[in-house]
């Protein structure tokens, strides 16, 4: 392994790991498929850094290849309602730490995420982390209007789910 | 909740990763994956390994065979056979090269996997069907050309009559087996690929 581009690769992976965490939260259920889901994305990532050109953004491709790998992965688990967005990747050790009115609220989002489908978690994803509709066309190649009906869908969709 | 607590909660969700080391993500790296198309690559190299065993196991047969008619029907047979599996093997490959395009747009993605998804299948389901038909009625001329010589004890159409229904038989149930076990191994897989892909295109259709 050419130990610069490994360093390269993970200098881009450190800058960018929020991302791919976020992903695998919103579509693994369990702290043993997020670690899988996890593995995979960064393998794909590693695959197709090599044909990476910088020719769109280094977010949108990471989202393009991260998303592809999350929708068409086999999972081991039935995806189920996550409950605890701090189930690190690595251990269980963030979950001793005492649950704060923070953490409740992000329960109450990713519990709500993982009532959509799939690709409105995609679609939502894409749109909290402030992507203009032309970006998230560009990561899921679905025309701009078609995005904009299914995020008025998604908003309303959230907003019955966490008035409850 | 409102949409801005939302954003404010998803862009503080991130902080508590903890970041990924070297030797970390050396050992993810060689890591086998788990994806369906890697694992049907890893199977294709399995199938490879048995396929040339077998061939193997075939030539050493044929090489021990006495100079007869036979021999050289084997050895057409062999030939024609090792031609036909390697295009079957390389046809196979290429497929599954061109099946994913990780870094393009997800739906482009998803489309390219379902429509070369279903052209795998598809060779699965016709060279497997192929295959034993083409074994059956080779066993049956080879079977017929070496008890030529011998006193028959039952009737000629007889013996076709039995060699075509044990055929049909085998065939069918070759056929039901192949569905089914296609069905298992790919078609969730390529129904979920189709629901997604509806869904991408829903809004758009209406």
């Amino acid at each position: 392994m050419n130990s610069d581009k490994e360093k390269k690769f993970l200098r881009l992976i450190s800058e960018h790991e929020g991302l791919i965490h976020k992903i695998c939260h919103v579509y693994a259920a369990d702290a043993l498929a997020k670690q899988d889901l996890f593995q995979e994305i960064v393998i794909q990532l590693w695959k197709s850094f090599e044909n990476f050109r910088n020719e769109s953004k280094i977010s949108t491709w990471m989202y393009r290849v991260a998303l592809n790998t999350a929708l068409t992965e086999k999972r081991r688990n039935k995806t189920k309602v996550s409950i605890s967005f701090l189930g690190s990747l690595k251990d269980d050790k963030a979950q001793e730490s005492i649950v704060d009115a923070h953490e409740e609220n992000l329960n109450l989002l990713f519990s709500a995420i993982s009532k959509l489908t799939e690709v409105e978690k995609a679609v939502v994803m894409l749109y909290l982390d402030d992507k203009s509709y032309e970006d998230m066309e560009d990561v899921l190649g679905i025309n701009q209007g078609t995005l904009r009906v299914k995020m008025n869908r998604i908003k309303e969709k959230l907003r019955q789910i966490t008035k409850v | 909740m409102e949409l801005r607590k939302l954003k404010e909660l998803w862009d503080g969700s991130s902080n508590s990763s903890i970041p990924i080391n070297e030797k970390e993500l050396n050992q993810i790296l060689n890591k086998r994956s788990r994806r369906p198309i890697a694992i049907i690559k890893r199977n294709l190299k399995l199938e490879m390994a048995f396929g040339i065993l077998f061939y193997c196991f075939f030539i050493w047969i044929v090489s021990n065979q006495a100079v007869s008619i036979i021999l050289y029907f084997d050895i057409i047979l062999l030939v024609v056979a090792g031609i036909l599996y390697s295009i079957y093997v390389f046809y196979k490959n290429q497929l599954l090269n061109k099946m994913e395009c990780m870094s393009c747009e997800v739906k482009s993605n998803l489309n390219l996997q379902l429509g070369f998804l279903e052209k795998l299948v598809k060779l699965y389901f016709k060279v497997g069907n192929i295959f034993v038909l083409l074994t059956y009625l080779i066993a049956g001329a080879i079977g017929y050309i070496t008890s030529e010589s011998e006193t028959d004890s039952i009737p000629h159409y007889l013996e076709i009559m039995i060699f075509i229904t044990i055929g049909a038989v085998l065939f069918l149930i070759n056929y039901y087996f192949s569905r089914w076990y296609l069905f298992t191994l790919y078609g969730k897989h390529i129904q979920k690929l189709k629901n997604i892909l509806y869904e991408m295109d829903e809004s758009e259709k209406k």
